[in-house]
C-alpha cells in the first residue's frame, strides 16, 4: 500500500511535469489545433468536478491521478513489480507525449485514456475488479467526448482481425497506403504517419488574455489568474526543443524495434505483441479520420506505443543491468 | 596535508584548472555574466558601501575586496577557485585527480554550473554552502579542513538572504530524517552526526548575528536578511491572495493600500508604477506586516497559502534552467563605467551584451542529467551496493533541494536561477560512487591516446 501511494504522488508530480515547468497548467497547448474554443460540455462538468470550483492544479493532478492509475494496472499485469515501475515513468514523462497530455487543460488526454482502457482488454489474467473500473473510466471518456466511440469500434474490428489471423497483412496494408497517401498528397516523410504525433503538435500555443481560454479562467478561477499571466506559456518562453528530440529519438527507437520485433521475428509474447498490434492499428486507423474530419487532436495516441515497448524493454534489460552494476 | 611538495603543487595546479574549467562561460562570454537590475545593485553599494533595504551588503562587500577597483574579473575567478576548492574536499585521499577534474568539467559543461560561476551574483555560494554542510556532515575532514570550511559556511550564509533559511531549514530537516535512519540500522554513527549538526547551526546562527552586525555597523538595522516581509508580499499578490483579501478587507480596514487595490501589477516588486514605489514601501513595509500577518491569521486564507506553498515548492523544483540572459541592464553599464571605466568597452561587446550568448543546448543536457540523475539516485537508496554514507549525502541532497525550492518559491517567487543554483549537487552521488571507474576509464583512454599517438610519430618518421 505503501509503495503504490508513493507511486501516486510520483506519477502525479511526473506526469504533470509541464504543467509545473511552464507554472501553470497548459492551455490550447497543441500547435495544429487552431479549432475555436469550443470544449464539449461534458469537458466543463469535468473541469468544475474536479477542481472543487476551487484551484486549476487540481483537474490536472485529477487527470495524472487517472492515467497513472491506468498505467500502474498495465505494468503490474506484465508482472512489473511495483517498485520498478516508477522507473518506467521517468521514460514515459520525458520521450512521450503522455506528460504533455495530463499537462493540459484539453479533453485530448481522454482519447489516450479510452484507447489504453480498451487495449487492457486484450491482455489476460486480470482481475475483474481493475476491467471494472477500466469500463467506468471508458464511460466517463465517452461522456467527455462521444467521438471515443471509435476507440471501440476499433476494438472489436481489431479483435475480429486477430482472430482471423490478418491483422499483420492488414497492418502493413494501412502502413503502405498511408505511406503512398503521405508521398502524394502531403510530400513528407512517410515517418508522419507514426510521428506525426510525436513531432509536431507539442508546440505551446501562445493565449492572450482576451482570448476565450483566457476569460474562462478569469471568471471561474479567478485568484490564479495572475499565476497564468506569469506562465511561461503565456509570457511566450515556454521552449520544448529538448523533448522534441527525446520525442523524436524514443519514437524512432519504438518504430524500428516495432519492425523488427513483429513483422520480422514473430516473438512469442503474445500479450505485449497483440498490444503493440492494437495500438498500432488504432494509429493507423485514425490517422485518415483525422485527415477526413480535421480533428488533430486525434494524433495524441500513438504515445501509447511506448508502454508495450517499455514493458518489454525491462523484461530483457532490468535483470542484466541489476547484475552487472557494480558499485564500489 | 600532503607531505610530498611535488603533491601539494599537483593538487594546486589541479585546483587551478578546474577553477579554470568552471568560469569557461565567463571566457567564452569576453566578460563575466550580469543580472539586469541585482548585479548592477550589487556593483553600486560594492564602492558606495551602503545597506539597501532589499538585501545584505556582505557580496557587496565581497567584491570590493576581492576587485579592488582593478578588474571585475577578479570577482569569477575568487568564485571559481573557491568552488574548486570546496569540490576538490570531496574527492581528497579517495582517487587521481584526474576524476575530479572530470566531474568538475562535467558540471560546468552540462549541468550549468559554469553559469552560476561566471556571473556577478551570490547565487553561486548557496550551492558552495550546502557542499560545505556535505563535507562536515559525512565526511572525516582533517583540521586544516574544517578551518577552512567553517568560515567558508559563515561566508556563504551571509551572502544572501536565503542562505541562512536554506541551511536551518536543511539541517532540521536532516536531523528529522537522517538520525532515525541511523537509529533504525542501530548504528552509532547518530551521535557524531548530532554533534556535528549543532556544531554547525552555531556556526550559522553566529553569521546570523555577524552579518545584523556588519549591517548595523554600516548605518543599517540590526537585521540579518534584508526586505523579507516586502519579498513575500509580493509573492501572496503572485499567487492571488491579496486581490482576494483587500476585495473582502477594504470595506471595513482602511489600508492605505486600498487605494491601489485594483492596480497592483505582477511585477510588484520592480514595476516602475508600482505601489511601492509611489509608498517608499521598501523603507515602512509595516503595512505590508500587517497584511501578512491578518492573511495568516485568517484560517480561510491560510489554507490558500499552504496550499500556493505546496504548488510553488513544485514548480521551482522542476524549473532550474537557464534563463536569465537579457542583455546588459543600464545600472550594471552605469557602475563599471563609475568604478572600472577601461572595462566598459569590454562589458559592451560581450556576447551577453550583444544578445550573441545562446546556451539553450546548455539547458537541454541540465534538464536531462538533472533527471537522469534523479532516476540514478533513487535506485541507489534501494540498492545494498552502496554505502551507507553515500545514502545519507543522496538523501540530504534531496531534502537541500525541497528546502531551497521551498523557501525560495514561497518568500519569493518561482524564478528558474534560484534552483539552478544548486540543482547541479544532485549528480554528485553518482561521481562519487564511480570515481575509481571514471579514473580507471580516463587513465585507459589516455594510455590508449598516448600509445597510438606514439605509433602515428613512428608511422610518420618512417615514412620519411
Amino acid at each position: 500500500m505503501k509503495s503504490i501511494l508513493k507511486l501516486f504522488v510520483f506519477g502525479i508530480v511526473l506526469l504533470s511535469f509541464y504543467a509545473l515547468y511552464n507554472k501553470f497548467p497548459l492551455i490550447g497547448n497543441f500547435r495544429e489545433l487552431s479549432y475555436q474554443f469550443s470544449w464539449p460540455n461534458f469537458y466543463l462538468p469535468f473541469l468544475r468536478l474536479t477542481s472543487f470550483s476551487f484551484s486549476i492544479w487540481l483537474v490536472v493532478s485529477v487527470q495524472a491521478m487517472l492515467m497513472s492509475y491506468v498505467l500502474y494496472q498495465y505494468f503490474i499485469s506484465f508482472k512489473i513489480p511495483e517498485n520498478s515501475i516508477i522507473y518506467l515513468f521517468f521514460p514515459l514523462t520525458f520521450c512521450s507525449s503522455v506528460a504533455l497530455l495530463v499537462s493540459a487543460i484539453d479533453l485530448a488526454l481522454f482519447h489516450s485514456l479510452a484507447l489504453l482502457c480498451t487495449g487492457y482488454f486484450l491482455l489476460e489474467n486480470t482481475s475483474r475488479l481493475t476491467k471494472r473500473i477500466f469500463m467506468l473510466i471508458i464511460f466517463l471518456t465517452l461522456l467527455i467526448d462521444p467521438i471515443n466511440l471509435v476507440f471501440i469500434a476499433t476494438f472489436f474490428t481489431f479483435k475480429y482481425l486477430i482472430k482471423l489471423k490478418y491483422i499483420r497483412h492488414i497492418i502493413l496494408l494501412l502502413i503502405s497506403a498511408e505511406i503512398v497517401f503521405f508521398m502524394i498528397f502531403l510530400g513528407l516523410l512517410p515517418t508522419y504517419i507514426l510521428f506525426s504525433n510525436y513531432l509536431f503538435p507539442v508546440d505551446a500555443q501562445q493565449i492572450t488574455t482576451d482570448s476565450r481560454e483566457f476569460l474562462y479562467l478569469f471568471t471561474n478561477f479567478n485568484w490564479e489568474s495572475r499565476q497564468f499571466l506569469l506562465s511561461r506559456q503565456y509570457q511566450n518562453w515556454l521552449n520544448l526543443n529538448f523533448f522534441h528530440y527525446a520525442i523524436f529519438i524514443s519514437a524512432l527507437i519504438v518504430f524500428l524495434h516495432l519492425l523488427k520485433e513483429i513483422f520480422f521475428f514473430k516473438t512469442k509474447h503474445t500479450g505485449y505483441i497483440s498490444l503493440s498490434l492494437y495500438f498500432l492499428y488504432s494509429t493507423l486507423i485514425i490517422v485518415p479520420i483525422i485527415l477526413v474530419l480535421k480533428f488533430d487532436r486525434y494524433y495524441q495516441v500513438s504515445w501509447t506505443l511506448m508502454v508495450p515497448f517499455l514493458v518489454y524493454i525491462y523484461h530483457k534489460y532490468s535483470s542484466k543491468w541489476i547484475k552487472n552494476l557494480k558499485i564500489d | 596535508m600532503d607531505k610530498k611538495p611535488q603533491n601539494r603543487l599537483t593538487k594546486l595546479l589541479f585546483i587551478f584548472l578546474g577553477a579554470v574549467v568552471l568560469m569557461w562561460l565567463a571566457i567564452y562570454n569576453g566578460y563575466p555574466l550580469v543580472f539586469n537590475h541585482d548585479s548592477g545593485v550589487y556593483l553600486e553599494n560594492a564602492f558606495d558601501v551602503y545597506v539597501s533595504p532589499d538585501r545584505p551588503v556582505m557580496y557587496s562587500l565581497f567584491i570590493k575586496l576581492v576587485s579592488r577597483g582593478y578588474s571585475f574579473w577578479l570577482i569569477p575567478i575568487a568564485q571559481a577557485l573557491l568552488l574548486s576548492c570546496v569540490l576538490s574536499l570531496f574527492f581528497e585521499g579517495r582517487t587521481k585527480s584526474s576524476a575530479f577534474i572530470f566531474s568538475i568539467s562535467f558540471l560546468s559543461l552540462f549541468m550549468g554550473l559554469s553559469f552560476e560561476v561566471s556571473w556577478l551574483m551570490p547565487d553561486v555560494f548557496a550551492g558552495v554552502l550546502l557542499c560545505c554542510l556535505i563535507l562536515l556532515l559525512f565526511f572525516k575532514l582533517r583540521w586544516y579542513h574544517k578551518l577552512f570550511l567553517y568560515p567558508m559556511v559563515i561566508f556563504c550564509t551571509t551572502v544572501h538572504n536565503s542562505n541562512s533559511y536554506i541551511a536551518i531549514g536543511t539541517l532540521f530537516l536532516s536531523a528529522l530524517f537522517l538520525i532515525p535512519i541511523y537509529l533504525k540500522n542501530r548504528s552509532t554513527s547518530y551521535i557524531s552526526l548530532w554533534k556535528r549538526m549543532v556544531g554547525i547551526l552555531a556556526t550559522v546562527i553566529f553569521a546570523i548575528f555577524l552579518n545584523a552586525g556588519i549591517h548595523k555597523s554600516l548605518g543599517g538595522n540590526f537585521e540579518s536578511s534584508r526586505g523579507g516581509s516586502v519579498f513575500l508580499f509580493s509573492n501572496l499578490i503572485e499567487m492571488g491572495i491579496v486581490d482576494e483579501f483587500l476585495d473582502q478587507r477594504c470595506t471595513d480596514h482602511k489600508y492605505s493600500l486600498c487605494v491601489y487595490k485594483d492596480s497592483l501589477p505582477n511585477n510588484f516588486l520592480w514595476d516602475g508604477n508600482s505601489p511601492i514605489n509611489k509608498t517608499d514601501g521598501w523603507k515602512h513595509p509595516e503595512e505590508y506586516q500587517l497584511i501578512i500577518k491578518d492573511i495568516l491569521l485568517t484560517p480561510e486564507y491560510t489554507l490558500k497559502v499552504g496550499y500556493q506553498s505546496v504548488i510553488y515548492t513544485l514548480k521551482q523544483l522542476i524549473n532550474f534552467d537557464v534563463v536569465d540572459i537579457a542583455g546588459v541592464g543600464e545600472r550594471v553599464k552605469k557602475a563599471v563605467f563609475m568604478h572600472i571605466p577601461r572595462e566598459h568597452y569590454p562589458l559592451m561587446t560581450s556576447r551577453e551584451a550583444q544578445h550573441r550568448l545562446d546556451i539553450s543546448w546548455l539547458n537541454y543536457f541540465n534538464i536531462f542529467f538533472f533527471f537522469a540523475a534523479v532516476l540514478f539516485n533513487i535506485s541507489i537508496l534501494s540498492s545494498k551496493a552502496v554505502s551507507q554514507q553515500i545514502k545519507m549525502i543522496t538523501v540530504f541532497i534531496f531534502l537541500s533541494l525541497i528546502v531551497n525550492a521551498s523557501i525560495c518559491s514561497v518568500f519569493s517567487g518561482v524564478h528558474p536561477r534560484y534552483q539552478g543554483r544548486i540543482a547541479w549537487l544532485i549528480i554528485l552521488p553518482f561521481f562519487l560512487i564511480f570515481q575509481n571507474q571514471i579514473q580507471t576509464i580516463l587513465t585507459k583512454f589516455c594510455h590508449y591516446g598516448i600509445n597510438n599517438f606514439n605509433a602515428l610519430i613512428k608511422r610518420g618518421k618512417n615514412n620519411f
